[in-house]
């Protein structure tokens, strides 16, 4: 397998058979998918920093106040 | 094959495996001695800072042997023991003796020109030296490793520079160091129960919450900003957000990427965590002094190559302490920031495989929709990073004999210095100086000017300066606000 460049592009190109694909193919950006990924997992992201923060904040945090 | 694995596959064959070994190896030879009065570790070199040279090191326990005794037992000792690793894993024996052989002495030369009292003294030690001046770069001998395996491993012939990579291995390295540091958090902990026990909550809940915001927000900015399809994207967000190359690989591993998706990014993990290595640690010394410990865990979060991270953590240690020491008259014991900093690396390293798992999952259900393929729930196990049981496995004997064997926390940790001392503090800090030779030597910056990089570099340098390092640096401040080191007891 090696990247060539051609027209301005990488190409990624198989050594034995020639074969060639865009190294970084255009895919494009699919709601369902890419979307849900990403605003679930910031949604959860926020939340569980809320809880934790909360509770690190009141069981240790505070203790160190001052 | 997959289904061929079981749960102990990788024991004797893994770098991590033989971490846990070999650093488990070397704290029972501590505990032993601290236990019997047997002295198993007194050969273990031991660098100081210098003004005549032959004070530069000397044997931990210096009525056992002469330095140069030590310093060959050393070599010796520590050749072997990692040639039975490299046996085990298969690697060629021959040629793994004589490149680690190359890199311990670079290592040692390192260290002690680093510790020349003209370099590393700090204000308040110049009398003790003679001396009236100073650079007063603390961890010197750290950035000498650096810089001595960065020549060796861009400017040196080919050949060679091949030759030398067989026996520099900064990831296993570490990970025994790792190891030790355990050793070091439960002989602590003894004294300071409570802080050790906050910190490791802290780091916990931190890396948790930055990891949720992490890898979405890098996922969208690989996707929507630089038009990365979802393997390359995914491969990146898992590489820039958790531990580097080991996440690219599993995530790669995961989602079923092309062999070079995660080749390409391990690369450039690489090379980015060397680069975040020279520049962080100074400008989190200058600029955040007040809060050493938030410092420390916020390297663990934006570092993510476990060796760059210990690496940076421990010149921070070094540059803070000696602040601390000048401007405010403090002690801070040395290890509570470089702790924080492993801290929060360790808990990223053990999401890999929950991490993993997850996204095999949504990769299999969700994305392709591959009928009749089930995730194996094992899959967290394999990826889990195993030099890490060895951490703890460390800190809770150290905790258990500390707290169980002696009348009392001061006896105890009076006790345990004679053979943990030399293990936790010169052993763990010779295997940070073979660690930061080790980076020098694997780091090939012309990795970066490879066909097709160009656009991931780009992505991958926006994504870390705005995305990852900031909220890195915010969370990592709120959940360590206020903690500072504990002093050291006159």
């Amino acid at each position: 397998m090696e990247i060539v460049k051609m027209e301005g592009e990488d190409i990624l190109r198989c050594t034995s058979c020639s074969y060639e694909k865009p190294l970084i193919a255009i895919e494009p950006w699919d709601p369902a998918i890419d979307g849900s990924l990403v605003k679930f997992s910031v949604i959860a992201g926020v939340i569980t920093m809320a809880i934790l923060w909360t509770i690190i904040y009141f069981t240790i945090l505070v203790q160190y106040k001052g | 094959m997959a289904e061929e694995r079981k749960w102990y596959t990788g024991m004797f064959s893994t770098e991590d495996w033989w971490a846990f070994w070999l650093g488990t190896f070397f704290v029972l030879l501590g505990i032993i001695t601290s236990l019997s009065g047997v002295d198993l570790v007194g050969w273990i070199i031991k660098f100081g800072k210098w003004v005549a040279i032959e004070k530069s090191f000397k044997a931990s326990h210096p009525d056992l042997m002469s330095p140069v005794a030590a310093l060959i037992a050393t070599y010796i000792i520590l050749m072997l023991t990692t040639a039975i690793g490299a046996y085990f894993m298969k690697w060629d024996i021959k040629k793994y003796i004589g490149a680690f052989t190359i890199v311990f002495w670079l290592s040692v030369l390192s260290y002690i020109i680093g510790e020349n009292a003209y370099i590393a003294a700090t204000e308040l030690d110049r009398a003790k030296y003679g001396i009236d001046w100073s650079l007063s770069l603390g961890g010197a001998f750290y950035i000498m490793a650096l810089i001595i395996g960065l020549i060796i491993g861009n400017l040196a012939p080919k050949g060679f520079r091949e030759f030398v990579k067989l026996g520099a291995r900064p990831e296993w390295f570490i990970k025994v160091a790792i190891v030790m540091l355990g050793a070091k958090l439960g002989y602590l902990a003894i004294k300071s129960l409570g802080y050790a026990v906050h910190l490791l909550a802290a780091g916990a809940s931190a890396t948790i919450a930055a990891y949720l915001l992490f890898w979405p927000l890098a996922f969208l900015a690989g996707r929507k900003l630089f038009k990365l399809s979802r393997e390359w994207a995914a491969c990146l967000a898992s590489g820039i957000s958790i531990c580097g190359v080991s996440a690219a690989i599993a995530t790669a591993g995961a989602i079923r990427a092309r062999p070079i998706v995660p080749v390409m990014i391990s690369a450039l993990i690489v090379v980015f965590a060397v680069i975040e290595l020279i520049i962080l640690p100074g400008v989190l010394a200058a600029f955040w002094f007040n809060e050493p410990i938030a410092a420390g865990a916020s390297l663990g979060l934006t570092v993510k190559t476990d060796g760059a991270d210990a690496a940076a953590g421990a010149i921070l240690d070094e540059l803070m302490r000696s602040r601390a020491a000048l401007e405010l008259g403090q002690q801070w014991e040395e290890g509570w920031i470089l702790m924080s900093a492993v801290n929060t690396k360790i808990w990223i390293d053990m999401f890999i495989g929950v991490w993993a798992f997850v996204l095999a999952t949504i990769w299999v259900y969700k994305v392709e929709r591959r009928p009749g393929e089930k995730v194996q729930k094992m899959e967290i196990w394999w990826r889990f990073p195993k030099f890490v049981l060895g951490y703890f496995l460390a800190m809770f004997l150290l905790l258990f004999i500390g707290f169980n064997l002696y009348p009392d926390s001061a006896t105890a940790y009076k006790a345990l210095t004679l053979g943990i001392k030399p293990v936790e503090g010169s052993l763990r800090k010779f295997f940070f100086v073979l660690t930061f030779t080790s980076i020098g030597i694997v780091t090939d910056f012309r990795a970066l000017r490879q066909e097709g990089l160009g656009k991931l570099t780009l992505a991958y340098a926006f994504i870390l300066a705005v995305i990852i390092i900031p909220i890195g640096w915010l969370i990592a401040w709120l959940f360590h606000m206020g903690m500072m080191p504990p002093t050291v007891s006159p």
